[in-house]
């Protein structure tokens, strides 16, 4: 093997990272060659320094720091991504861990003032134009007239077929259940529900 | 505990897994971007930035490649994005042996005589390397990645990175050997 030959080897030779017959014939070379053996001890001081560079210190609150983004970035994507089935990206949490829904002052408040405002809307509207109130009056007596017999029919068939009352009851309940998902559905899709708040974020 | 199973875990939203993580490569990382970038705070923030594209996009990461291998690959792409030219630097092997490398013409390398002051002499070399030669050798023996994984992180062919890593080398052991000859010099001039 020539000098030029096992010079170019010698970086790979010192890796570790040549096939044995190469690393054979780069040792035989080395063993009566001054030349490359000082170009070897040259490397070995080179990769003694490389090996040796002085590692910085991070922040002390590095990894503080990066669960800080972490929580945030888990917030903002839980607002933006629905997750609806498939893989979930990680702290996005089940819909089964969806939150209670639970009525807030708040938002009754708000519907209460509504509700407050439409009848004091409709109220002075009546009180300005009271024919309205006997239109409205002919019409509910007229309904309610209409509706009569069949409440009364109803009740007649409910006391004859007893079944009606269990059908009724299970139409209701599937009623219940399709409104309650349509809801979750809704949230779901909205992203509101998504990132779960948890205890000492 | 292991990396895949740390990594598993936060897959399924385990934030103290992902914590574990972090403070196991963070110094590294971080390392990488400072000897690069060169300036702490920048350093800082992209580390931290590669720890949370981490998380972000943990649900892709099949656990086909090393964690670390992954991980270092969302570093350099950041760093790519700092360093415009360093990808073109990389891609770049150019042509020319041994004898085609440029040393810097900042003039002779000073006399470097004891053990402790050649080392110091090659830590101030190596910050003087170009950008893709320091990414290269920084992954090599601050990660102790292999040619290969290197080559997978930097998403360049395997005799690239050996090129790159062999130049790197050669360069300083050149600018060694040329301290080392003034020293020699210096003694003849003496005597």
């Amino acid at each position: 093997m020539r000098c030029e030959d096992t010079r170019t080897r010698l970086q790979e030779y010192l890796d570790g990272r040549l096939p044995p017959p190469e690393s054979r014939n780069v040792k035989a070379h080395l063993a009566g060659c001054a030349a490359c053996r000082e170009d070897l001890a040259l490397l070995r001081q080179v990769d003694g320094a490389l090996a040796t560079v002085p590692l910085l210190e991070e922040s002390s609150d590095f990894t503080a720091q990066v669960m800080a983004q972490v929580r945030g970035a888990e917030s903002s994507a839980g607002r933006r991504r629905p997750v609806l089935g498939g893989m979930r990206a990680p702290g996005q949490v089940s819909p089964r861990a969806l939150p209670p829904f639970r009525l807030r002052w708040e938002d009754a408040v708000v519907s209460f003032a509504f509700a407050s405002t439409v009848m004091a809307i409709l109220s002075a509207f009546l009180l300005l134009q009271p024919q309205h109130i006997w239109a409205a009056r002919a019409f509910v007596d007229r309904a309610w007239w209409t509706l009569l017999p069949e409440l009364d029919r109803l009740w007649h068939t409910v006391q004859m077929e007893p079944v009606y009352v269990v059908w009724g009851l299970s139409s209701l309940c599937m009623a219940a259940a399709a409104a309650a998902s349509a809801v979750v559905l809704v949230r779901q899709w909205s992203g509101r529900p998504v990132a779960v708040r948890r205890r000492g974020q | 505990m292991d990396d895949r199973v740390l990594v598993r875990r936060a897959q399924q939203g385990d934030q103290a897994a992902f914590a574990e993580l972090v403070t196991r490569h963070q110094r590294y990382v971080y390392n990488l971007a400072y000897r690069l970038l060169r300036e702490t705070g920048e350093a800082e923030d992209l580390a931290q930035e590669a720890f949370l594209r981490v998380w972000r996009g943990l649900g892709n990461f099949r656990g086909e490649a090393r964690f670390t291998t992954w991980l270092y690959r969302i570093v350099t792409n950041l760093c790519y994005n700092r360093l415009a030219s360093l990808r073109r630097q990389l891609l770049d092997a150019g042509e020319g042996g041994v004898d085609a490398l440029a040393l810097p013409s900042d003039g002779d390398p000073p006399a470097v005589v004891e053990v402790a002051e050649r080392r110091a002499f090659l830590h101030r070399q190596i910050v003087a390397l170009p950008d893709k030669y320091r990414l290269v050798i920084t992954l090599f023996y601050l990660q102790e990645f292999s040619y290969q994984e290197i080559a997978q992180v930097l998403d360049l062919p395997l005799g690239t990175v050996k090129t790159h890593l062999f130049r790197a080398r050669e360069r300083l052991k050149r600018q060694l050997q040329g301290s080392e000859e003034r020293v020699t010099a210096g003694v003849s001039h003496a005597l």
